[in-house]
């Protein structure tokens, strides 16, 4: 009887544990193990959009600017043509401030298998373009190559490379600046820290920026998105695991030959 | 004969305990799988959404037969008559094949740029960036299943009423929901709006004021008997939402949402 009472004491106290230890689990996975600081402000409407993360980091060009002659610069602005619905006015009306393309089909959180190249990267500098027919306004990131996590078969990495994405500002002779992007494509800041997923053009020119990801005090956040889009999965993450997530995945990317 | 009493009185209440126990992980495991998908869109700023109580023309391409355009007026009519919207966006239809200007939405049968989406909207803001000014739609042509036109354009229509995408939403509760890559797609989206979505919108574009806003039976405030919050001069408030993962030295911006106007 008493063997009999010390083996239920026993049972009770294991499926007391197992209990317990599940439930701190799960509590951990649901907090997602990180620490986060939430404040929440009231603000007036005009600072509301002065809080917008990288509204003010948005590269500008001149409408006004002069056209560029040289091939190289006319073949990428051929790319951008008809991007917007109608060619910008001269007074600017006629800009949309956003399109809701939803370029981001079909591309993972972590798009090796997309992406010819995977950089470690700093953005020295950022400058918008208009093409020729004012169809289409995009922006140039110079990106210091730190580390390569995943180097172009075709042409392989040094020094300083150019990514590319659809959007920037443009600033007409009234005075008044308009930016134009695409919904969720955020822009890399001058100064930033990046991991960045590039893809090599088509004309073999430079690179489109897929998606990245800025290392910041030892965390990581995501470029694009909001917080519901499949972009926001790491936000917060620490710097070294999500690197080690990012190896993972060209590990597992099929070998990208384009020519 | 063993009797439940058999077992002594602090075993049985370990056992009771260990059921609590049980019981607690269940719910918690139910819940996080539930969590695995959202069913709130994020709300999208006020630049890019209707003034509330706008009478927006929606003028559709007489390209579209006359099927397409029933389907594409039928996800406007739903938001409209949706009962959890209380943004007082209306919409009248044209068929012409002059685009519409201010105040209005065209919509084109026309390939979305990058080619790989159902539809895209470009959102011309107005002279002050405030809000919307007017809006152009493309809708794929390969998008020919009628409830797939109609839910992709309900979605555009959200992308218009201060709504954004919601990649995590679960299939059929948003019309925010992400976009499969199958253009005929008709199981996760939606054809007219969730009461999630509009309560966004609703958020987002503030809610029509009540006769006696300002005080003491209008009039003194109302500018001549205009019905709506943006006739009043007041500045519009907003709870902005930080978060900072580095114990307070950086913040960012995560959300924010209409708090009123005063």
């Amino acid at each position: 009887m008493r063997t009999r009472k010390k083996v239920q004491l026993a049972l009770l106290a294991a499926v007391a544990l197992a209990a317990v230890s599940t439930l701190a689990t799960l509590n951990g996975h649901g907090q997602n193990a990180r620490k986060k600081t939430r404040v929440v402000a009231l603000r007036p409407e005009g600072q509301v959009a002065q809080a917008a993360p990288d509204e003010a980091t948005l590269p500008v060009t001149d409408f006004n600017a002069p056209k560029a002659t040289n091939a190289g610069r006319k073949a990428k602005g051929a790319r951008y043509k008809n991007r917007l619905p109608m060619a910008i006015d001269p007074e600017g009306n006629d800009m949309p401030a956003s399109s809701t393309a939803h370029w981001w089909v079909g591309l993972s959180p972590l798009p090796a298998d997309k992406s010819d190249a995977v950089v470690v990267g700093e953005v020295g500098d950022a400058r918008a373009f208009l093409n020729d027919d004012n169809t289409g306004v995009y922006s140039e990131f110079a990106i210091k190559v730190v580390q390569t996590l995943k180097d172009d078969a075709a042409s392989p990495l040094a020094g300083v490379v150019t990514g590319e994405r659809v959007g920037g500002a443009v600033k007409f002779a009234n005075g008044r600046t308009r930016a134009f992007r695409l919904n969720a494509m955020g822009f890399p800041r001058v100064g930033g820290r990046y991991v960045l997923f590039l893809q090599r053009n088509p004309d073999g020119q430079d690179y489109t920026i897929l998606t990245g990801y800025e290392l910041r005090g030892g965390r990581v956040f995501a470029l694009d998105g909001n917080k519901k889009s499949r972009f926001g999965a790491f936000d917060g993450t620490d710097e070294a695991a999500f690197l080690n997530e990012v190896r993972a995945a060209i590990a597992q990317a099929p070998q990208t030959s384009r020519k | 004969m063993r009797t439940p009493h058999s077992l002594p009185r602090p075993l049985r209440a370990g056992w009771a305990l260990c059921a609590c126990l049980l019981v607690i992980v269940a719910a918690q495991s139910q819940a996080l799988a539930q969590q695995s998908c959202d069913t709130c869109p994020p709300a999208d700023t006020q630049q890019n959404s209707w003034r509330a109580n706008t009478q927006v023309t929606v003028n559709i391409n007489p390209y579209f037969t006359q099927e397409q355009r029933s389907a594409v007026q039928a996800a406007f009519d739903n938001w409209q008559f949706s009962p959890s919207n209380t943004t007082g966006v209306t919409f009248v239809y044209t068929y012409n094949s002059t685009p519409v200007g201010s105040g209005g939405v065209q919509v084109n049968l026309q390939t979305p740029n990058g080619g790989t989406a159902q539809a895209e909207t470009f959102r011309f803001p107005t002279s002050d960036g405030s809000s919307l000014d007017r809006a152009v739609m493309n809708i794929d042509p390969r998008v020919t299943n009628l409830t797939a036109m109609t839910q992709a354009v309900a979605h555009e229509i959200g992308h218009t009423m201060g709504i954004d995408d919601c990649d995590t939403c679960c299939a059929g509760v948003s019309v925010m929901t992400g976009y499969s890559g199958d253009y005929n797609d008709t199981t996760s989206g939606r054809e007219g709006p969730g009461s999630c979505d509009a309560m966004t919108a609703n958020t987002t574009m503030g809610t029509p004021l009540t006769p006696d806003y300002g005080g003491g039976g209008g009039g003194d405030t109302g500018g001549g008997g205009g019905g709506g919050y943006y006739d009043y001069p007041c500045t519009p408030y907003y709870w902005v939402y930080y978060e900072s993962w580095d114990g307070g030295k950086t913040w960012e911006v995560v959300d924010a949402s209409y708090a009123g106007c005063w």
